[in-house]
């Protein structure tokens, strides 16, 4: 059992910076694209 | 896409990741190749290849529409969708791998169909990609890729779905995980549970790496044609 917490905390770990890193990614665009439009 | 979609994707993905790892293993050991545990990464090899083949249909309905209307438009959404498609299939073969080592005793053998036609399946989209930089002319590559996608993506449903049933006696891959052959589902509630909000979490997801990566491609072609 002990074996799953310790796959389970790496699975959530690389989903949390693979969240943040869309996350921040959809943010610049963003603001790419309002630059683009004005 | 607005926060709040974000939010549920965050939320749902981390729920499932938990629920994947903490309740009983999808599998009784009683009839699991090698320990139990190792069927929990089902929760995720399988809407990874579901995702895949989504991408493959919704790249093939773009090349229709490119093909109707000869909007550019349409390309790069079916240019995108073969990218990120071609992309879940690597994860999906990737996690395959590992399950195939846990429960068969092999990362990969060649008798197998399941890993010969994802192999076939990968070979003939780097195809794509290929005849893609070879060709200058953006109107004749667009045209000829979008017949090409069509004609892929029949390909790839055939190698993902028909294939390794026809030659099950080379494959050990299970074929009634999800549904049996009644078209009955298979799973207990629980596992149900997890399994669907997994698939939605990541067909979610696929949408949001998907939009992402259109308005990345929209953002390159414009700045293209500002320095010309």
């Amino acid at each position: 059992m002990d074996s799953n917490y310790v796959v389970l905390s790496v699975t959530l770990i690389i989903w949390v910076g693979l969240f943040f890193y869309l996350f921040s990614l959809d943010r610049k665009v963003k603001k790419l694209e309002e630059k683009n439009e004005s | 896409m607005n926060m709040w979609w974000k939010i549920i994707i965050f939320l749902g993905m981390s729920a499932v990741i938990v629920s994947a790892f903490l309740t009983a293993s999808p599998m009784r050991a009683a009839n699991s190749l090698g320990p139990a545990d190792v069927y929990r990464i089902f929760y995720f090899h399988v809407p990874q290849a579901w995702v895949a083949s989504l991408a493959f249909v919704l790249s093939m309905i773009y090349s229709i529409r490119f093909l109707k209307t000869r909007n550019m438009e349409y390309d790069t959404k079916a240019l995108t969708a073969n990218k990120l498609g071609v992309m879940f299939a690597i994860v999906a073969m990737v996690t395959g791998s590992i399950f195939a080592k846990m429960t068969w005793g092999e990362f990969w053998n060649w008798s197998e169909i399941r890993e010969v036609s994802v192999f076939i399946l990968l070979l003939i989209y780097g195809g794509y990609f290929a005849l893609r930089s070879a060709i200058a002319d953006p109107d004749t590559r667009a045209n000829l890729s979008a017949v090409i996608s069509i004609i892929f993506a029949v390909a790839a449903l055939f190698l993902i779905f028909v294939l390794p049933r026809i030659y099950s006696v080379f494959s050990q891959h299970p074929s009634d995980s999800i549904i049996d052959k009644s078209g009955q589902i298979t799973m207990g509630p629980t596992v149900r549970m997890i399994f669907f909000s997994s698939l939605i979490m990541f067909t979610a997801l696929f949408f949001w790496i998907y939009n992402l990566s259109i308005r990345v491609a929209r953002l390159t072609a414009n700045k293209l044609l500002e320095n010309k």
